[in-house]
């Protein structure tokens, strides 16, 4: 095996691999990529199992053959050199060379018989996707996704109908809702409905991928693929298993709160520099037309206030809420203005974008106890 | 000459409640072994066949009988120990009831000799199932020997009970060190089969006998403190997770071995105001008081006692515990080997340094006593006593885990998580206002046993004092409609597991809730281990580790912080101090 590639793509590549490699090994080859060159290319794949990243690049070739390598320390070595050709051959049977201009490391390998294989990318029912727009979609949700990955629904309810696409995220104290009409995708009509829930480490590591065009998209028996320009993501069906979103989305809420997203975004953050950690309190009081956020610290005594610049429709309401999470919303809404829709203290608030938005998005936040 | 022993008066014999002495061949040691202490004996050799259900042999050389009192002693109730029914209040002596001769001769074969040095000769007497069967003159160095075979020849429904010769071995092994913690200045030996079971010198302190009994490798916290009454004599565990391999708790009140629940109470209680953690610290107490204090005639194995002031005896040893608890600066230091013991060994990176399992954990203090000569004494004095205000200098991260601190007396090596833990349990102890609650949009189910279920619905209230709002959801489920915004929700799960466990274990939950969720609050909001800090965010955990009560151990017990100590360094790379002095 030997082959010469472009440093600054690699170091890329290895970058989004290291994503899909987990922290916590279980299996020693799990840590490691495979890279398999032939053809005039290079093809790198990691996986975890679950999440599963194959991407090709052109390359220089001597001659063919394949390895495996920790991630890790290939991305650091990779790193670390000057900017420019990058030339990989095999040493021994265990060892491989790495070098760039008068440098080199040598790295020892593990048998490339040893690496999982992949699922193959299905050569037909593939349905293509607006790239740019579908990763705006899964931006709106991936923040809302459960980290802890022990909990059923980790990831996003995906439904996709010849009318619509949409998706809902939730953690259990928000939830995030999003959906876009058919036309603006060109589906096919007679496309049957999907209905799955979308890995998070799948959404996480498209959303990393340089955005392209156009995403195919196809559905195996056991896996769902993306492939994003030369790259393809495959994500191992979870049970579906999803809270009733609907259901969750509050009806009838009668105070109206609308306020700019960039003033709103520096008042929050100021909000939260003297909270501690994790729970940023941070109370809003309406009272007649007067809007004043309050949040109160960590330590005895510190706290802070001012005005916010809002109109509000309602009677006196005061509420508390995680100011990160308001934040979380604010940072993607892409909008001017959002309304809130308040019923009271203790239930949740219904915020949505303001103006013309080519979709429905929701954003479905529990308040605090005060 | 006027032999010791009386028979009690009847009076006294009343007061002495009737039952079994002998249950099994450890009992007829630990009244044997007791006779022979009473007796002032310095050398105690006991030998055993078949688990002791063959033979038990206890020889002394202790001040013996005489020939009437060697024949009174098998008499009930017979004993030199006490005359009057008010001695019984003051009994400073093991045995007092004067029923173990007889109780095992009736159920035995058994044979003594005896010499108190004051009559020519000694006395041999036999006695098979209560029968004396006979009696000379013999002669014999001073001191008692006793013999029993056959234990329960005559009394086949016991023998029945009895263990394997391994067990009743272990009972007996049991009794012969307890024994010989209350006894350091008595040289002990046991034989089973002909073969060595134990063997220790007389020693001239507790602690030596700990050392001999309980392993070299337990290190203990002692402390020695008088107050009111109660004199204490204690020996704890460092309060880490695991810091003795097994764990252990003897309690010895004037010299005896007693079983107490007051005083294990309140052991448990000042660790876990210490350690915010239900343990049962292992120890070995000695309490010597009055013996006017205590009533040991509770039961005929007399290894219980009451304390006439109970609350007394507990407050005391309560806050003596807490005291030496509190005294504590430690850290888990690294020994490097001794020179000249890595050179035999040709892996030199297995002889710089012991995996930490292996070697024991050491406290900074302990390891101070252990220093060894070649280092000068100034540089030990030097250490700092505390790390609050100590100053310091980051070094880095390793391995994403572990923050490396260099102070004036060595490199410190502290558990990233734990350090975070420690410091933001004290901040939510400190304001023990009600923390942020975060109410669920999604409320959190959970399946439960029916014990579980009843467990946490009967706290519910004190739990949504806590901030945690549950309801029932179904005959054995339960809602979580709001918890602490610093527990998350993988945290509420996390946290609710534990206190069903503990409802389990511990029965009662509202004197743990406390301590429990400020734990979990804490843990769940620390940073985690495997993951890369700035340097200012180290030197700030570090910070505020440093201003903690309690900065090396988390609210876990685990400890947070490895010492590599200065003299060890230079000792390791065979350094002399000369210019590193701080
Ligand atoms: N090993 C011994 N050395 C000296 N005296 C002994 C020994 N064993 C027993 N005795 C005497 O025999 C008496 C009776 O012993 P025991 O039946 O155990 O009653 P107690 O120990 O309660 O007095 C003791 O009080 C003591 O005087
Ligand atoms: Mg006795
Ligand atoms: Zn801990």
């Amino acid at each position: 095996m030997e082959f010469t590639v472009k440093k600054s793509e690699l170091e890329h590549n290895l970058q989004l691999m290291q994503g899909v490699v987990e922290t916590k090994i279980t299996m020693p080859i799990l840590a490691n990529i495979l890279i398999q060159a032939e053809d005039e290319q290079v093809r790198l794949k990691a996986t975890d199992l679950e999440v599963g990243i194959e991407t090709t690049m052109p390359c220089n070739l001597k001659s063919p053959g394949s390895t495996t390598i920790n991630v890790k320390k290939l991305y650091e070595f990779v790193k670390s050199l000057p900017d420019d050709e990058i030339h990989f051959a095999r040493e021994s049977d265990t060892r491989i060379n790495i070098t760039s201009k008068n440098v080199v490391f040598k790295i020892a390998e593990m048998p490339s018989v040893e690496f999982p294989r992949l699922p193959d990318f299905p050569v037909d029912g593939n349905l293509r996707l607006k790239g740019l727009l579908f990763c705006d979609l899964l931006k709106k949700i991936s923040f809302n996704l459960v980290v802890d990955d022990k909990k059923q629904h980790r990831g996003s309810l995906f439904v996709m109908t010849p009318d619509s696409i949409m998706l809902v995220a939730t953690d259990g104290h928000r939830m995030t809702y999003i959906k876009k009409e058919q036309e603006s995708f060109d589906l096919p009509v007679d496309l049957p409905e999907y209905r799955l829930l979308l890995n998070r480490k799948a959404i996480q590591t498209i959303l990393r991928i340089q955005p392209s065009e156009e995403i195919e998209m196809s559905l195996g028996e056991n896996h769902i693929f993306f492939r994003i320009g030369s790259t393809i993501v495959s994500s191992r069906l979870l049970e579906l298993k999803f809270p009733k979103y609907d259901k969750v989305i509050p009806r009838g809420n009668d105070k109206f709160l609308k306020i700019g997203v960039d003033s709103f975004l520096i008042s929050l953050k100021r909000a939260c520099l003297v909270t501690n950690d994790r729970a940023h309190p941070a109370q809003i009081t309406m009272s007649g037309h007067q809007v004043e956020l309050r949040s109160i610290g960590a330590e005895i005594g510190s706290e802070h206030r001012e005005p916010l610049q809002a109109e509000y429709d309602g009677e006196d309401l005061e509420i508390r809420f995680n100011a990160q999470y308001l934040i979380d919303f604010l940072q993607v809404v892409g909008c001017e203005h959002i309304r809130m829709e308040l019923k009271d203290a203790d239930r949740a608030v219904l915020i949505r974008p303001m103006g013309e938005m080519s979709y429905e998005y929701l954003y479905v936040l529990m308040p605090m106890r005060i | 000459m006027m032999g010791r022993i009386k028979i009690l008066a009847s009076d006294v014999a009343g007061k002495i409640a009737a039952g079994e002495v002998v249950e099994r061949p450890a009992s007829a040691v630990k009244e044997l072994v007791e006779n022979s202490m009473d007796a002032g004996a310095t050398r105690i050799l006991i030998a055993i066949e078949d688990g002791g259900k063959q033979m038990i042999r206890v020889e002394d050389d202790g001040c013996g009988m005489s020939r009437d009192d060697a024949l009174l002693s098998f008499e009930r109730h017979a004993t030199s120990k006490l005359r009057t029914a008010a001695d019984l209040l003051r009994v400073s002596t093991r045995g007092f009831r004067g029923e173990a001769l007889p109780s095992i001769a009736e159920v035995s074969r058994l044979q003594l000799w005896s010499n108190d040095l004051v009559e020519e000769c000694g006395t041999y007497v036999r006695i098979s199932g209560g029968v004396k069967e006979k009696v000379e003159d013999i002669a014999l160095p001073r001191g008692t020997i006793v013999q029993v075979d056959d234990l329960f020849y005559n009394f086949p429904a016991r023998e029945k009970f009895l263990k394997t010769a391994g067990g009743e071995t272990g009972h007996i092994t049991r009794t012969v060190e307890m024994a010989a913690l209350s006894s350091p200045i008595v040289f002990f030996a046991l034989r089973s089969g002909g073969r060595k079971v134990l063997q220790w010198e007389a020693v001239e302190t507790p602690a030596a006998r700990i050392g001999q009994v309980l392993g070299k490798h337990v290190e203990l916290l002692e402390f020695d403190e008088s107050n009111g009454p109660f004199h204490w004599h204690g020996f704890i565990a460092p309060p880490l997770e695991r810091s003795v391999e097994k764990p252990f708790q003897h309690f010895f009140v004037n010299g005896r071995p007693v079983k107490d629940r007051t005083l294990g109470f309140a052991l448990r209680r000042a660790y876990q105001e210490y350690l915010q953690r239900d343990t049962n610290p292992s120890a070995v107490i000695y309490l010597e008081v009055d013996p006017g204090m205590v009533d040991v005639n509770v039961h005929p194995a007399k290894t219980e006692i009451k304390f006439l002031e109970s609350n007394d005896a507990f407050r005391s040893l309560h806050a003596a515990t807490k005291r030496r608890l509190g005294k504590m600066q430690t850290f888990v230091a690294v020994h490097l080997s001794e020179p000249g013991q890595g050179a035999e060994d040709p892996i030199a990176g297995k002889a710089a340094l012991p995996p930490l399992p292996a070697r024991p954990l050491h406290t900074q203090e302990q390891s101070h006593c252990s220093a060894p000569q070649a280092v000068p004494s100034q540089m030990q004095l030097d250490a700092p006593t505390s790390l609050r205000d100590s100053p310091f200098t980051v070094l880095g991260q390793y391995m994403e885990s572990f923050i490396v601190v260099s102070t004036r007396d060595g490199i410190l090596v502290i558990d990233q998580h734990n350090a975070h833990e420690r410091a933001l349990y004290e901040d939510y102890c400190a304001h023990t206002s009600v923390p942020s609650i975060q109410k669920f949009l999604i409320p959190l189910i959970m399946d439960l046993s029916d014990e579980a279920f009843n467990a946490i619905m009967e706290n519910a209230p004190s739990l949504s004092t806590h901030g945690l709002h549950i309801e029932a959801a179904g005959p054995r489920s339960i809602a979580i409609r709001e918890a602490p915004a610093q527990l998350g929700e993988a945290g509420a799960i996390a946290f609710l597991a534990e206190l069903v466990h503990s409802a389990e274990t511990a029965g009662d939950l509202r004197a743990f809730l406390d301590f429990h969720l400020l734990r979990s609050m804490a843990c769940h909001s620390a940073i985690k281990i495997n993951m890369p800090l700035t340097p200012e965010k180290m030197e700030s955990i570090i910070r505020n580790l440093f201003a903690t009560s309690t900065p090396m151990v988390c609210p876990h017990g685990r400890p947070i912080i490895v010492k590599l100590r200065l003299d060890e360094i230079l000792r390791g790379l065979r350094r002399n101090t000369q210019g590193f002095s701080s």
